[in-house]
């Protein structure tokens, strides 16, 4: 049996933070909000659901954790080519390993059948992408403040 | 085949008779006449003959015991709707002083019956049959009518079940293909907008005041559109979710549709204010509370920069079923010519320097609309807004 680590507000500033977007325009300016709201957790980028797999399985090009460590929160986008995000959610949760792994969707979808879909399919919460990017800002900050004072289990995985 | 033994029996002439000589006798005759007469042995052999097909009955009173009266009168009473089966009698010499007729005694007042009177010349039992069997020709006329009515009024039903289901198809297809264009829209504007904030940002100090002012306003442009696409995709979720009516608090709808507009209330330093009663109306909460927000916000936004909004929102009875719900403010106005046209899709008529997107409105229309509700206005330019809103009150 492999031990679960608890992640709190004292180690949570190192964990990896995964974000699976296909749009370069999106990911580019996610990571300019990232610094600006003055985030200092690693951001790893991938394009699609297939991607994440391999991200989390630390196949390759990700098998050095050192630089793609595994992520302790995945922000997912869900209209991506390939595996869409619904289908990744599937995937994560028919593993054993990944069943508290925490799967924030990220996306402009507003329509009310993607979010239930979504949350049925094991999603921890949904946000609606911002147009603007001050206030994709402040939602970033508002988001790590309050990820901050949460407590995570993850358990070893493959 | 069918068809032949079904013309068949509709056209044979049942006789009952009390001995199975005596109903021989009348069969051959009516056949030597050119008619399709049947003997029937037994009450029960009628009984399951007419049931398959019958133009007539010829019956002898001797015939008639009294279980016999009660099982036809039984029978007769569940004929289709076009069916008055005509029944020939034949009672034997009644004396003058009978002044009811024995059939009457004999059958239930509905009852289609000619009496023959013994004795009678073959004849006019012939011309007897001929009446009877003219009548039930024009009653199967009827019935083949009210067959083909039936099968048209089937036939109509299916189209329209079948048109219903197209359009709802088609319908459901074209506001998928809304969320589907607003959602792909969103996406390179928010590239547009994020990288002219980023330009400003890292290369401002390189561009001169020209320069910075085009990139401003390809800013403001494509938060515009956005603006644009949001609205549409609240339009489109309004024209299309479910809603269910139920009784809701005017007064909280009304609160959370203030809470939306927190900011705008605040930026303008606007007076918002709220007079009770507030009497419940069978509605839908969420829908309420959009249609509410877009009226405040309207009466946020449309008001000269210069004056500080002032709304106020109360309720009054329409009626003995309805209320009505009052926004009022202190804007811009409209003028009464433009009343109808500015709650389509997109349409416009104010003049401010920072404009609507031209569905605010739409939303209101479509939301009450589908809260099987009304909605209006009374307003001049200069003279601030009263748009009102009824729904029914709630049970």
């Amino acid at each position: 049996m492999k031990e679960p680590t608890l992640v709190t507000s004292q180690n949570f500033p190192q964990s990896t933070i995964l974000l699976v977007d296909d749009n370069e325009d999106d990911t580019y300016i996610f990571q300019r909000a990232w610094k600006a709201a003055g985030i200092s957790n690693p951001l790893s980028v991938v394009g699609d659901g297939d991607q994440a797999i391999a991200y989390l399985r630390g196949t390759e090009p990700f098998d050095d954790r050192g630089q793609y460590g595994f992520p302790l929160i995945v922000l997912l986008d869900l209209n991506m080519p390939r595996k869409n995000g619904f289908e990744f959610l599937d995937w994560v949760r028919q593993q054993a390993a990944l069943r508290f792994l925490t799967i924030e969707v990220l996306t402009s979808s507003m329509r009310p059948q993607d979010v239930e879909r979504a949350l049925e399919l094991g999603a921890n919460s949904f946000f609606v992408k911002p147009g603007k990017i001050d206030d994709l800002v402040s939602l970033l900050r508002v988001w790590h403040e309050h990820a901050c004072q949460r407590v995570f289990v993850t358990l070893p995985f493959p | 085949m069918q068809d032949v033994e079904r013309i068949a029996n509709d056209w044979r002439i049942l006789v009952l008779a009390p001995t199975g000589q005596d109903a021989a006798l009348s069969v051959g005759f009516l056949q030597r006449a050119g008619f399709h007469a049947e003997a029937c042995d037994s009450l029960e052999d009628l009984i399951g003959r007419l049931r398959v097909g019958c133009a007539a009955l010829l019956m002898a009173e001797e015939a008639l015991e009294p279980r016999t009266i009660q099982v036809l009168n039984c029978v007769l009473e569940q004929q289709p709707s076009w069916s008055d089966l005509p029944i020939t009698l034949i009672t034997t010499h009644r004396t003058e002083m009978e002044k009811v007729p024995k059939h009457r005694k004999i059958f239930a007042p509905g009852a289609n019956v000619n009496v023959l009177e013994r004795p009678f010349r073959p004849g006019t039992l012939v011309s007897t049959i001929e009446v009877a069997l003219r009548a039930r020709r024009r009653q199967y006329q009827i019935r083949d009518l009210l067959d083909e009515r039936t099968r048209n009024l089937e036939q109509l039903e299916r189209r329209v079940e079948e048109r219903t289901a197209d359009l709802l198809e088609l319908n459901t297809h074209l506001e998928s293909l809304v969320y589907t264009v607003a959602h792909d829209l969103r996406t390179p504007l928010r590239g547009i907008q994020g990288y002219s904030k980023l330009l400003l940002d890292d290369c401002g100090n390189m561009l001169d005041e020209n320069g910075k002012r085009h990139l401003a306003r390809i800013k403001a442009a494509s938060e515009r559109m956005d603006t644009l696409v949001i609205d549409l995709m609240a339009y489109g979720r309004i024209a299309r979710s479910e809603i269910e009516l139920a009784p809701v608090h005017m007064e909280e709808a009304w609160k959370a549709a203030v809470a939306q507009c927190e900011t705008v209330i605040e930026n303008r330093r606007a007076i918002v204010q709220s007079i009770p009663p507030f009497p419940r109306v069978q509605a839908h909460f969420p829908t309420l509370t959009q249609v509410l927000a877009n009226l405040l916000n309207n009466a946020l936004i449309f008001v000269p920069k210069n004056v500080a909004p002032e709304v106020s929102f109360w309720i009054e009875d329409a009626g003995n079923t309805h209320v009505r719900a009052w926004v009022r403010d202190n804007g811009i106005g409209i003028a009464p010519e433009h009343h109808e046209r500015i709650f389509r899709l997109f349409e416009r008529v104010e003049t401010l320097k920072e404009p609507g997107t031209g569905v605010g409105l739409s939303i209101v229309r479509k939301g009450i609309e589908r809260m099987r509700g009304k909605v209006g206005l009374e307003s001049a330019p200069g003279k601030g807004s009263r748009f009102w809103i009824e729904l029914p009150k709630a049970a």
